[in-house]
């Protein structure tokens, strides 16, 4: 066996019928003669079940909230409808003295003893510590909140969406093992001890949020957000290592 | 240079009656409609526009998946209608419209991919697991066809749907990973990268046989896992 026939266990193959062949025997009645093949040839053949999974895709035409802008920018050149984004107007004289160096060198310097001023500023008043970032989402708008965690939260939390009857949890390992899946009503969760352990080990996990309604259909998703130990304060051992 | 344009081709003419009376129809009734001899240019045209304008978000969709780019997709998109509309007659019925619509599209997108000669990353390359030493080559082509029908299912066996899938993109059509992570909505972190590692180390551990991957005196996990697949553990053990 070389990678040549690997290689060609990928691809269409001498017996693959055409997909228009294919999505037609598949509609042919359960237990006829050519649906009884189609299912065979599927059964072991990568290429022609792809094929059919993608066509389903097609026929579905499923628009994910981040495709949305841009099909519609793409529809409306399709339909001869003028461009939803109009074109950008000349710059004014403000916009061009703005992008000249030397203004941007003296706004950059001014900004700086600012930030100085501020620093020595805060330095003297009471110090307050910073609440680590939580991810959240609500009413149907999600938002990328990646964080990797430096001071060591142990729950995960998340803002409540209208209308949500519970939440499924998904954490997993960045190749997609899922290490613990539950479903909550509450919108707040104490690690559990699968995240613990793998905490632990200072693997990156994702975590996900879906809100669902009673119906149980998606309402909202928080996407994938990470979660990683870091060991900025491990001890000096491991630090040597 | 001028481009040949989907839209200008196509340019909306002002019947409302007939779309109200097509808005119903099946794809395929509109194009039986579309072919009768008696109704005049304008009146074929409308029918034609009703039936197109349905493909257009699924066409962008998967133009856009494809190649990532709002102005790519809407070229390829105009394209791929274009193609459509002018080999329509070139439907004959025996599959469903939304079929013959994904055929053109595919094969189009594909055939451009070709045009552009842009290999994807990774896809020219050895599959890194060649054991052709330890089986040898065979010469006839019944042997070969034995020997891939063998691999499919291998593929099929060891690897899950969603790796299968990843695999079968990039090596057997030369898809890029990003188009296969917008493809197959993947939403991993490293997308299909991390699929296709995970499936090569699953098809070397069950190609190359059990005595040669527990070599004496080395560990299964150091033999098992593939050159891009060796965590931090492992590089650690090497130091």
């Amino acid at each position: 066996m070389d990678n040549s026939a690997l290689r060609s266990a990928f691809q269409t193959g001498p017996n693959c019928p055409s997909i228009e062949a294919l999505a037609s025997w598949l509609e042919r009645p359960e237990g006829s003669p050519e649906r009884r093949q189609c299912e065979l040839h599927l059964a072991e053949c990568p290429h022609c079940q792809i094929e059919i999974h993608l066509l389903r895709q097609f026929e579905e035409g499923a628009i994910r909230r981040d495709e949305e802008a841009a099909v519609a920018a793409i529809t409306a050149r399709l339909a001869g409808k003028p461009a939803i984004i109009e074109p950008k107007p000349a710059p004014g004289w403000w916009e061009r003295m703005w992008n000249t160096p030397r203004f941007m060198f003296a706004i950059a310097g001014a900004a700086a003893v600012v930030l100085i001023a501020a620093g020595i500023t805060s330095q003297l008043s009471l110090r307050r510590p910073v609440d680590p970032p939580v991810p959240e989402f609500s009413g149907g708008a999600t938002r990328a909140a990646a964080i990797d965690i430096i001071a060591s939260p142990d729950s995960f939390e998340w803002k409540p969406v209208a209308g949500a009857d519970r939440y499924e949890l998904t954490v997993r390992t960045v190749d997609d093992a899922v290490i613990f899946h539950n479903f909550f009503t509450a919108t707040t969760l104490a690690f559990p001890p699968e995240v613990v352990a793998v905490r632990k080990t200072g693997k990156l996990l994702l975590w996900e949020v879906v809100a669902l309604d009673a119906a149980g259909s998606r309402i909202a998703g928080s996407g994938a957000q990470r979660l990683q130990q870091r060991f900025d304060s491990v001890t000096p051992e491991r630090k040597r290592k | 240079m001028l481009r040949p344009s989907y839209s200008r081709e196509v340019a909306a003419t002002s019947t409302e009656n007939t779309i109200s009376q097509t808005g119903d129809a099946s794809d395929e009734e509109l194009v039986a409609r579309a072919r009768n001899d008696d109704l005049s240019h304008a009146g074929r045209e409308e029918i034609l526009n009703e039936l197109f304008g349905r493909y257009h978000s699924r066409v962008a969709v998967w133009c856009l998946r494809l190649t990532g780019d709002g102005n790519s997709a809407a070229d390829l998109a105009q394209d791929v209608l274009l193609k459509a509309w002018r080999n329509l007659d070139s439907w004959n019925g025996q599959s469903k419209f939304s079929t013959w619509m994904y055929s053109i599209m595919r094969n189009h997108c594909i055939n451009d991919r070709a045009a552009r000669s842009v290999r994807p990353e990774g896809a020219s390359s050895s599959l890194d697991f060649d054991v052709s030493d330890h089986r040898g080559r065979p010469d006839r082509q019944v042997e070969r066809e034995s020997e891939i029908r063998r691999m499919k299912h291998l593929i099929l066996t060891a690897l899950d749907q969603t790796e299968a899938r990843v695999m079968t993109l990039h090596y057997g059509q030369e898809m890029t990973l990003d188009a296969i992570t917008r493809l197959l909505s993947l939403t991993n972190l490293s997308g299909a990268k991390a699929y296709i590692v995970s499936a090569r180390r699953k098809l070397k551990a069950a190609v190359l046989p059990a005595s040669e991957i527990f070599a004496p005196g080395e560990g299964r996990e150091r033999e098992g896992r593939g050159r891009e697949g060796r965590g931090r553990e492992g590089r650690g053990r090497e130091r």
